[in-house]
């Protein structure tokens, strides 16, 4: 029986060489509060963006976490312990200006919010607000690892959710990483005809096929944009889905939109710009969306959709590595090569090796 | 606080009110205390009293449209202190059921109402005072402020029906308070034409006066016959019922065109049916919209109207009573010779 104030083990960033093995005190609820012990927790490539992690280390990273009910604040009515648990990070307020209009992403309670300490920990607190909104009970079909899927795809959930779409259109996937491919499978639960998916990598490349890309290019070898036009007599996608923050790819994804088309932005641009010339967008009538971060409306839906086997978390997580393999996952994510989610998972001691999934 | 009875209007039956002498209520926390300035009569005021209502069990203290000064505070309220003018809504929901995790407020499971607005102090939930309660600008009276309410339901509403500009428009009941409103809002977004109909030939010269640009008293000539007439035989794109019968309901629905739209605004007794041509409704591409109350998003864009003056609040108020007049006030509300009463317990609504 864990008590608050013992101590635990937890992954503290430093700087994407160095996280540290450290150990924090359990912490104590609140009311309404849960305690998870967390089973597993996946790395985000945006937490190995030091322009954003630098200036708030050192710190308990990690953020999408599940794990295990192993105490209850006063009050709780909707968990029992030892329920199968995913945690959503950020909660919004749900009464300012901005959840009233549904943009809870922009609530600025939202990123006051958080998992304490953070997921890469053996026990993280659920703060009240956030077991009453956005956790959910794992459905028996769920491992703990799939689970940490939940909120990454519900990111890519919302970009596909704010960016018309419609029967026989032509979707273009820039990257083919984890999210680039979460895109990929919710691109299928759409009418759309063709699902193209964009990497320089020819093994991502052979993923996206597998989880339903109808085409995929590779723009180090062909030239992507004349490609695209031969996909659609001339016009372009539809819609683009930008998830890599490279220059390169964000040039690319412009030039593949089709007149009248969307340009949907997934991932923080690597520098700050200027990025799109405003000349190239007006005469083709571009339309550019942007979708940051994912609320309660998109983990529910992406819960439900995993749930139901409409798209499937497991080919997408390819590592898993101990509280202590952090450094190496980062190192694994920047290196862009045959990876795609890494999961860190305490019950892995020592210096795990990873675990290459079969593809 | 100056006294601890206060004076408040029961509802006991159909057909029976009582002016009574009741503790005023304790502030708790997140709560406020109103000092009421003003209440407005409501159409549903008039249905309670005439028939009862499923949400309303008596003996409960009655009315929900309120204006007033803020009396006291309960402990962490931060945003109101004693002596300010503030409207509340009359209700707020919860925030966390599904409906609202869906932004689809007004279907709240748990949506709390609270009424005694024909009395001298009401305790405003602390829900509605963190969602749904604004500090009245100076330019506004207490009567204009209190408009918010019912504005909200209509706002919407008109949400559903998203009335775009050069579209023709039908009011089922446009005299009454809601019905005004409604006219308001179709021309506000950019209605071609508004027709008004009304059985009180005084309720449609209101409606004239706010910009209807066709009457029509079905009490003289068929109005599904002289809306498709006033629309070269096609019907409306959008009729907006807001009479509160089933024989409007049926009229709105046989007043608009092929792939028109219907709003059925007016609630009806539990129980009531209607007997539709589905061929109407199938190959005419009909969009039926049922509403019910207002999100806190709606709220909030009431307000904004009545503040800005975009809604002409004032033209809705007939004329001010006491507490006394109360029964007096829905028996006008009945007879249709006033659009809203204004109810001042302490004799100025200003």
């Amino acid at each position: 029986m864990v008590r608050a104030g013992d101590p635990m083990r937890v992954a503290v960033y430093y700087r994407n060489s160095d996280v540290r093995l450290e150990e924090r005190p359990v912490p104590a609820l609140q009311p309404g509060d849960l305690l998870v012990q967390m089973e597993a927790c996946g790395l985000c490539a945006g937490e190995t963006a030091e322009v954003y992690q630098l200036p708030r280390a050192p710190r308990v990273i990690g953020h999408e976490p599940t794990g295990t009910v192993v105490a209850m604040g006063e009050g709780v009515t909707r968990f029992r312990i030892g329920d199968r648990v995913f945690a959503h990070h950020h909660v919004p307020c749900m009464a300012c200006h901005q959840c009233l209009r549904g943009r809870y992403t922009l609530c600025e309670h939202f990123h006051q919010t958080h998992l304490d300490p953070g997921g890469f920990a053996e026990y993280f607190r659920v703060p009240a607000e956030i077991v009453r909104l956005d956790t959910h009970r794992l459905p028996e079909s769920l491992s703990f690892e799939e689970g940490t899927v939940i909120e990454p795809m519900a990111c890519c959930y919302k970009g596909l959710r704010i960016t018309p779409t419609n029967a026989g259109d032509t979707l273009a996937v820039v990257g083919a990483g984890f999210m680039g491919l979460c895109f990929v499978q919710l691109a299928c639960l759409t009418p759309a005809a063709q699902i193209v998916s964009l990497d320089r990598n020819e093994w991502r490349l052979a993923q996206a096929r597998a989880l339903g890309a109808t085409k995929t290019l590779n723009p180090s070898q062909v030239d992507a944009v004349a490609e695209m036009r031969e996909l659609t007599e001339g016009r372009g996608a539809d819609a683009v889905f930008l998830t890599s923050p490279s220059r390169a790819s964000l040039d690319l994804a412009v030039s593949l939109v089709a007149p009248g088309g969307t340009l949907h932005i997934n991932a923080p641009p690597g520098d700050p710009g200027p990025h799109l010339s405003a000349y190239d967008l007006f005469f083709r009538e571009i339309y550019v969306n942007c979708a940051y971060s994912a609320s309660h409306v998109d983990t529910r839906a992406v819960l439900d959709l995993l749930a139901a086997g409409r798209v499937r978390a497991a080919p997408l997580i390819t590592h898993r590595f101990g509280l202590d393999g952090v450094t190496k996952a980062i190192e694994l994510i920047l290196s862009r090569g045959q990876s795609l989610k890494s999961v860190i998972r305490p019950s892995l001691t020592g210096t795990a090796e990873p675990v290459i999934r079969a593809t | 606080m100056s006294h601890d009875t206060m004076r408040a209007v029961m509802f006991l039956e159909p057909g029976r009110l009582e002016l009574r002498q009741v503790p005023v209520p304790q502030v708790g926390p997140g709560e406020i205390l109103v000092r009421i300035r003003t209440a407005l009569t409501c159409g549903t005021d008039v249905k309670t009293y005439r028939r009862g209502h499923p949400n309303v069990k008596p003996p409960v203290l009655f009315g929900h449209e309120l204006a007033g000064d803020v009396e006291a505070v309960g402990p962490g309220v931060e945003r109101f202190r004693p002596g300010m003018r503030v409207v509340p809504h009359n209700s707020a929901p919860c925030l966390e059921c599904y409906a609202c995790k869906h932004g689809q407020h007004s279907m709240c499971e748990n949506l709390l109402f609270y009424s005694g607005a024909y009395a001298e102090y009401i305790v405003v939930p602390a829900p509605v005072v963190r969602l749904n309660t604004f500090e009245i600008p100076d330019h506004l009276t207490y009567a204009q402020a209190a408009v918010m309410e019912p504005l909200a339901c209509v706002v919407h509403g008109q949400n559903a029906v998203q009335i775009q500009p050069g579209e023709h428009v039908a009011i089922i009941g446009a005299g009454g308070p809601i019905g005004l409103m409604h006219l308001q809002m179709a021309l506000r977004r950019g209605a071609a034409q508004v027709i008004a109909v009304d059985l009180k030939p005084d309720r449609l010269a209101i409606a004239r006066d706010l910009g209807a640009t066709h009457l029509v008293n079905p009490k003289t000539e068929d109005p599904v016959e002289a809306i498709h007439r006033a629309t070269g035989g096609r019907g409306v794109d959008v009729a907006i019922e807001s009479a509160g019968d089933a024989e409007a309901w049926l009229t709105a629905l046989r007043s608009v065109r092929k792939g028109g739209r219907v709003l059925w605004f007016g609630g009806l007794p539990s129980g009531t049916t209607i007997t539709l041509d589905t061929i109407w409704v199938h190959y005419g591409e009909l969009t039926l919209y049922g509403v019910f109350h207002a999100t806190p998003l709606d709220v909030q864009r009431a307000f904004e109207l009545i503040s800005s003056g975009v809604i002409n609040a004032a033209s809705l108020i007939t004329g001010e009573l006491p507490l006394e007049g109360v029964e007096e006030a829905l028996r006008r509300m009945m007879a249709g010779t006033c659009i809203k009463m204004a109810i001042v317990p302490d004799g100025t609504g200003h």
